[in-house]
């Protein structure tokens, strides 16, 4: 037995007193945890400047699966992402797009900007740079059959990706049928790696060695830009494709892992999985599922005039760094992946080439609803207000170093706005 | 001998470096295993930016900042609350069911929760790491209560001292050295859940979100170092306790 | 000071319900001056009895008065010396003296000066400053003297306080608190099982009967100070008591 009973058994009187004083020192220190509370959400606010340039805060929220809640919510302003996140938002009707990515300024820097694209990795270029060409080929024939079939591209990305579900936003169920429809509406696919294109890729490499201070890595490797891709491949794609030249493949079979994300950009993709009948009749190149009854196979025969030349096996990912990373650990020999993760990737030492181009735009700004703006000035506006009164716009983002956040950044900047990283 | 204890304490940890250097020889890609020299070059310059994400130096501030202040909620709440449950048998036996059933909670499960309760920011990561340290903490409080002598708090009694009197004078004293072991592993826990929450969506900086961001970007080198910095840091602050323990507390072994 | 014991009764619980009579109809009166020792049997009740004069556990049956005061909880007013020290480890010597005064409200300073004073009395003026644990068994009972005295009780009760000494010591310390009792004036109330001891310091013997306990027999000793261990009277005395207490712990012969 505790000595606790024995001796204030009889106090019991001091037990009352003794509860009250329990009582008493739970409030305390209820109020010191309070005051911690509130001195740690005092802490996280930035401390409102009237002097210097205005300012935004920018909320990383690794990955997109947050932003739409955040913005039903209210904890966030509006937020910057890539598609189907915008079409999330207009779709249930909790914002608007104020400005799409290619319509960032500077003004027509950003035109066509590249978003999705191809990349190998080196060792693989190397060794076969002929079964690369076949993929690239099969893929450039996919995007073309997009651009001319797109409500049933759209139709094979939303089952591909959603089966049979809906997007959910808490309570309300967001069709992704229309969800989709509104996505693909907004970018473009091409596989041509033409002026604009690459003139793009330089300005985005800039805006990152601003932003990432990737200049060491630059400057130590004293890397050619044009050293970040290699068009060889997209050359004996386009010829394979207009029947000016076929492929010469060494009879040895091989695997090739490839990388890919769960997005609508990545439709291409999708397209040449399910309708690969279709590609083997129409233009004997083809990506045979193994085991045609699971909803998505994931290991496939390259077929090239009918006859297996690769096994490739399709790995998705979360991200397209992840897809750099796991390339470089030698996990993955392609991927279909954000131009911003493989310029960083490569800037910084990987292994790799961006092959093709797959999809451009794509991305842009959303704010509330009833935001008071309505066009990228009109975001600049309500945002130097916003700072100026104390209470900086939230921006959410999806994470340091994607394409949304790289074009928003130097957009940001272009405009006189400093984006300061909260929490 | 001295030396031979350091010889001793130093031979393992040495060992270990000459192995990592070998073995990253041999395996040659920096994305598998860095090399030494990579990670210490990391380590070497703590201040500097690390793509963007902030400097090593800067991310272990926040993070040891959010750890301080998720401690010091949880030993605010902990202490007391251990102190009434293990005096009053009432208190007890009302909350101890409760309380057993959500300690085996990992604090990390706790993470969607604290956000939507308490949104992105400084006090949902309080929230996870006072979850981590309060269960230590409140368990080893009450059992330091329950195993004060009875001898010592009759012997104050007779001296004329009430309830309030024999807490302040003899129950918190002689429990302190078990609370203190409970503030010390406490401290373990919510430092590894800092960690570990910030590597999750709501954490925009701190160590954990540092060495997933560079993950992100194949810098391996800089992961090792951050893993090296957390260790360290945990390291420091437990050698702290133990320190405080010894100075304060060597009372208790004389008393077993 | 009058200690009044009237009709003392105790009865515990048992595990199956059932109640166990350990102490019955003890009436007892102590005044200014005098050493009380209890012995009997084991299992007969005596710290039972001890601690319900100390106010630590309270009587079934029957009341105490002291000075004509009911006595129903611990107070200043009765001073107690445990078997087990129970000096609070965590405090030095000296604070450990104190601290009946400073909960009292006494200034720091005064409080100090009042516990050297008794610190000297029990021969322990040079430690003060020294942990429980640094001091040998029979200083640690005398820093506990000290303590008791401090607080100027009108009476003090020990508890076998001497019985983990060894036997020198023990010789030595009950020579020291003859002194101090003679200095002070204090009365004291003492259990224990040493029959040599009780003879030696008391000026009255009581002896309870094997449980439930009952008076079975009060011997005033009259023997002239300082007394010797092996005169006459002493060992007349310790012979009567000892065949009187090997009774006791014969069984009961069946009631006819």
């Amino acid at each position: 037995m505790s000595c606790c009973r024995r001796v204030s058994k009889d106090f019991k009187v001091n037990r009352l007193i003794s509860m009250a004083i329990a009582m008493r020192t739970l409030s305390i220190l209820s109020l010191l945890v309070l005051t911690v509370a509130s001195a740690a959400t005092a802490l996280d606010e930035p401390a409102p400047t009237d002097q210097g340039p205005a300012r935004i805060e920018l909320v990383y929220c690794k990955g997109q699966s947050l932003l739409p809640m955040l913005l039903a919510t209210n904890q966030i302003d509006g937020y910057v992402a890539w598609q189907p996140c915008l079409a999330i938002a207009e779709e249930g009707g909790i914002g608007k797009v104020v400005a799409y990515s290619q319509d960032f300024p500077p003004m027509g820097t950003w035109k066509n900007h590249p978003c999705c694209v191809l990349v190998a990795s080196g060792p693989l270029l190397r060794e076969d740079p002929e079964r690369v060409s076949c993929l690239a080929a099969l893929i450039m024939i996919s995007t073309n059959w997009v651009n001319d079939n797109p409500q049933e591209a759209v139709e094979i990305s939303r089952e591909w990706l959603m089966g049979d579900r809906n997007y959910s936003l808490g309570s309300t169920s967001l069709p992704s049928q229309q969800v989709f429809l509104r996505s693909f509406s907004t970018f473009r696919f091409s596989s041509q790696p033409n002026q604009e294109w690459v003139r793009s890729c330089h300005s985005l490499i800039s805006s990152m060695t601003d932003l990432l201070n990737t200049t060491e890595g630059l400057q130590a490797r004293r890397l050619n830009l044009s050293s970040f891709y290699d068009l060889h491949a997209y050359g004996r794609a386009e010829e394979a494709v207009n029947k000016t030249r076929r492929f010469i493949l060494s009879p040895r079979e091989r695997r090739i892992r490839m990388g890919y994300l769960m997005i609508d950009h990545q439709a291409p993709l999708f397209v040449a999985i399910r309708r690969w009948k279709q590609f083997q009749e129409g233009y004997g190149i083809a990506l045979r599922p193994q085991n045609e009854e699971m909803k998505r196979p994931e290991l496939f025969d390259l077929l090239v005039g009918g006859v297996k030349v690769a096994e490739v096996e399709l790995v998705a990912t979360a991200t397209g760094q992840s897809i750099m990373v796991l390339m470089e650990q030698d996990c993955l020999d392609m991927g279909l992946v954000g131009i911003t993760p493989a310029l960083g990737a490569i800037s910084l030492g990987c292994d790799a080439k961006i092959i093709m181009p797959m999809q451009n735009e794509g991305s842009g700004l959303v704010l509330a609803a009833d935001s008071p703006a309505r066009d990228w000035p009109g975001f600049i506006e309500l945002a130097k207000a916003r700072s100026g009164q104390g209470r900086p716009l939230k921006i959410a983002d999806p994470d340091l170093g994607t394409i949304a956040d790289v074009l928003f950044q130097s957009a940001l900047r272009e405009s006189g706005i400093v984006g300061v990283r909260a929490g | 001998m001295a030396s031979d204890h350091i010889i001793r304490k130093l031979a393992f940890p040495i060992g270990l470096l000459l192995i990592w250097e070998l073995l990253a020889l041999v395996i040659k890609s920096q994305f598998i295993l860095p090399d030494l020299t990579a990670v210490l070059g990391v380590l070497l310059s703590p201040g500097s930016d690390v793509m963007g994400g902030g400097s090593l130096l800067d991310n272990a501030l926040i993070s040891l900042q959010r750890v301080g202040l998720g401690f010091l909620a949880a030993t605010c709440l902990a202490v007391p609350l251990g102190l009434a449950m293990g005096r009053f048998e009432p208190v007890r036996d009302a909350l101890e069911g409760t309380i057993s059933a959500l300690r085996p909670i990992p604090p990390l499960a706790w993470v969607p929760l604290g956000l939507a309760w308490l949104k992105i920011g400084l006090l949902s990561m309080i929230f996870i790491i006072g979850l981590g340290a309060f269960f230590p903490i409140l368990l080893s409080t009450m059992h330091g209560v329950q195993g004060v002598k009875r001898s010592w708090l009759e012997a104050i009694a007779m001296m004329g001292a009430d309830e309030r009197r024999l807490l302040s004078r003899v129950v918190l004293p002689a429990a302190a050295p078990e609370i203190w072991t409970g503030m010390r592993i406490g401290f373990g826990i919510a430092w590894m859940c800092v960690v570990a929450a910030e590597m999750l969506p709501g954490a925009n900086s701190g160590l954990g979100n540092l060495i997933m961001y560079a993950y992100g970007w194949g810098q391996i080198q800089v992961v090792v170092a951050g893993m090296i910095v957390i260790g360290l840091i945990g390291l420091g602050i437990d050698r702290l306790f133990l320190a405080i323990e010894r100075r304060w507390f060597s009372w208790r072994e004389y008393e077993r | 000071m009058m200690l009044a014991l009237k009709g003392i009764g105790k009865d515990f619980d048992q595990e199956d319900g059932g109640k166990v009579r350990v102490l019955d109809g003890i009436s007892l009166e102590v005044e200014d001056d005098q050493i009380v020792a209890i012995l009997g049997p084991s299992g007969c009740g005596k710290t039972t009895l001890l601690r319900i004069i100390a106010g630590l556990d309270p009587a079934s049956r029957g009341e105490v008065l002291l000075d004509g005061l009911r006595v129903e909880r611990p107070s200043p007013r009765v001073g107690m010396i445990f078997q087990e020290h129970a000096l609070l480890p965590w405090c030095s010597i000296i604070d450990n003296v104190c601290i009946g005064l400073e909960m009292r409200g006494v200034a720091r300073e005064e409080a100090k000066e009042k516990a050297m004073l008794y610190l000297h009395m029990v021969g322990l003026e040079k430690v003060p400053d020294q942990r429980p644990h640094e001091l040998s068994g029979g200083m640690r009972q005398r820093a506990s003297v000290a303590r008791a005295l401090t607080m100027e009780p009108a009476l003090l009760l020990m508890d076998e306080p001497f019985s983990a000494l060894d036997p020198l010591t023990r010789k030595q310390i009950q020579e020291d608190i003859l002194g101090i009792q003679e200095k002070a004036g204090k009365s004291i109330v003492m259990v224990t099982h040493s029959v040599d001891e009780a003879l030696f310091l008391s000026t009255e013997i009581v002896v309870l009967s094997a449980r439930p306990g009952r008076i079975c027999r009060t011997m005033n000793i009259d023997l002239k100070r300082p007394r010797e261990r092996e005169g006459p009277g002493f060992l007349e005395n310790k012979k009567e008591i000892l065949s009187l207490l090997e009774g006791l712990a014969r069984p009961l012969p069946e009631r006819g």
